[in-house]
């Protein structure tokens, strides 16, 4: 079942001459329980995809729909709103809070919906499968780069979203704590179930995906194959 | 006297509204249950912070599952279809050959030599469909979840080390030579008897496609939640086209004909490493070898 159908999607910035034509007539679809890479070299659209897809940009045309819904079609403030319940997002930068500690900032996407019950255990479980527990109560600052993405995957996680997006996750991490962190998005997505695109342009990165996709110039490349490079 | 009265009437008015303010929202909760109930999709979700926009778009995940469960369940049904025609396929062969040794040894015109010749290779070839059932039925309880796994926290140096004491005798036939980097002792997050067959498989296939007198090298490296288990030959190596599909059951790259094989070990290591929360992934260079590195949760 697909969870992303991305329709004939272009983007483009700026005017007249100096316009540019950042994604061209994109079309793929993402199933549910997929982990797929975005493939593509620095400047080729694949953040800007991934911004447009998480509803952080908007797209000039197409249809981007998530879970059926046509995100395009929606208002600033249902967009908001839509985003923080259907959609976790994992960046380069961590982007956590630093104020709050590991629990809390785990916690805190769940909290936006007033009313909404907060599953402790859940978390509980996150944190433990994401091996951050015994660090729950530490601040951000105190944690390494590869456990602050870590703590960055479990906010994703906690929300029980239908997508997850990660923008370069491992950008600004070395190469073992980089197949750690991989390994980690990996095995968690796959026993929560969860549908994962990735933007990289690591090549070996991109292999350890069910499925990669390869975007340059904005254009759709290569739209993998079923089936995977890792097992 | 009228401020009391005002009082009471704005109190009662807003109840009056709250209560239906609740018909409302039961009313439309009612109707999007209706809607899941009859398997109809659920269009209209409004997006907005009403309790009532939350348990929609809660409802909608829920109706999303059963979607999802219902064509996992579908696509599964196919998959054990093909696997029965897989099945029957894979044993047609080894046991038409089984019935051609026999009506051959059934004739009396036979020297001594070529019956136990007849008689040598019929029994390689029972040995094989035994092989072959043998690990389909370990392929269907491990899908099927009915085997005991139990995951412990052990150390990986005896897993490693009996995978390869039990090819060592082939290794040795074929003068491959097997070395294990030294490393120290990671306890890691396995089941020693399941994820020694995984190394098996990976060392079985690194010595059936490397030439002899070649080398295997086992390397293990720490990270900080994942060890890293390479196995690395240098065999005939895995073209690009046809890495995408080795791990799936019953895959063989028609390059490889040749060489005797049933596509079923890589994808029962497959499934052993799932079961661990663990992985493998694969580099490879034709012509040159190949490297699995099979990844393991640390304690």
């Amino acid at each position: 079942m697909a969870i992303l159908e991305i329709r004939n999607l272009s983007k483009n910035y700026g005017k007249g001459e100096n316009q540019v034509k950042a994604l061209k007539h994109i079309e793929f679809q993402i199933n549910q329980g997929e982990f797929v890479a975005l493939l593509g070299t620095s400047g080729s659209g694949k953040s800007t995809l991934l911004n447009i897809i998480g509803g952080l940009d908007t797209a000039a045309k197409g249809e981007i729909k998530i879970q059926g819904k046509n995100i395009a079609k929606l208002k600033a403030k249902e967009l908001a709103i839509f985003r923080r319940r259907n959609i976790g997002f994992v960046f380069q930068n961590y982007s956590l809070m630093p104020v709050l500690n590991v629990y809390d900032n785990v916690a805190l996407p769940v909290s936006f919906d007033r009313g909404r019950h907060i599953d402790h255990a859940y978390i509980k479980q996150l944190l433990q499968d994401l091996k951050i527990w015994d660090k729950r109560t530490k601040y951000p600052s105190e944690l390494s780069g590869g456990q602050q993405q870590r703590v960055a995957i479990a906010r994703a996680l906690a929300n029980k979203p239908s997508l997850i997006l990660a923008d370069e996750p491992t950008g600004n991490l070395d190469s073992k704590t980089t197949n750690d962190v991989i390994s980690l998005l990996k095995t968690s997505g796959k026993q929560y179930n969860q549908t994962i695109l990735m933007v990289t342009h690591n090549e070996i990165i991109a292999q350890s995906c069910d499925r990669i996709i390869r975007i340059e110039d904005g254009f759709l490349l290569e739209n993998g194959k079923d089936g995977g490079f890792y097992a | 006297m009228i401020l009391i009265c005002i009082w009471a009437i704005t109190t009662t008015i807003l109840l009056l509204l709250l209560i239906v303010k609740n018909k409302i929202t039961y009313r439309k909760l009612n109707e999007t249950l209706e809607k899941i109930i009859d398997g109809k999709s659920i269009t209209e979700i409004p997006f907005n912070e009403s309790e009532l926009s939350l348990l929609s778009n809660q409802l909608k995940t829920i109706s999303n599952k059963l979607d999802f469960e219902i064509g996992r369940a579908d696509s599964e049904k196919e998959q054990i279809k093909q696997l029965i025609s897989n099945m029957s396929h894979q044993l047609k062969t080894p046991l038409a050959n089984v019935m051609m040794y026999e009506e051959l040894l059934d004739s009396n015109d036979l020297s001594e030599a070529k019956r136990a010749d007849f008689m040598k290779k019929l029994k390689a070839q029972s040995e094989k469909i035994n092989w072959l059932l043998e690990s389909l039925f370990k392929m269907s309880k491990l899908e099927q979840n009915v085997i005991e796994f139990d995951i412990t926290e052990t150390g990986i140096k005896t897993t490693i080390r009996n995978a390869v004491n039990a090819v060592y005798e082939k290794a040795e036939k074929k003068k491959i030579e097997i070395h294990v980097a030294d490393f120290e002792d990671i306890v890691l997050l396995h089941n020693p008897k399941w994820t020694s067959e995984v190394f098996e498989n990976l060392l079985e296939n690194a010595m059936k496609y490397t030439a002899d007198s070649g080398s295997i090298e086992i390397s293990v490296e720490c990270l900080e939640t994942y060890s890293m288990i390479h196995v690395k030959d240098n065999g005939i190596g895995i073209s690009k086209e046809d890495i995408p599909y080795i791990f799936n059951r019953f895959y063989r790259s028609e390059k490889v004909n040749e060489i005797e094989g049933s596509g079923i070990g890589l994808y029962l290591s497959k499934i052993i490493l799932e079961k661990e929360k663990g992985y493998m992934t694969v580099k490879s260079e034709i012509g040159k070898g190949s490297v699995f590195s099979v990844f393991l949760q640390n304690c």
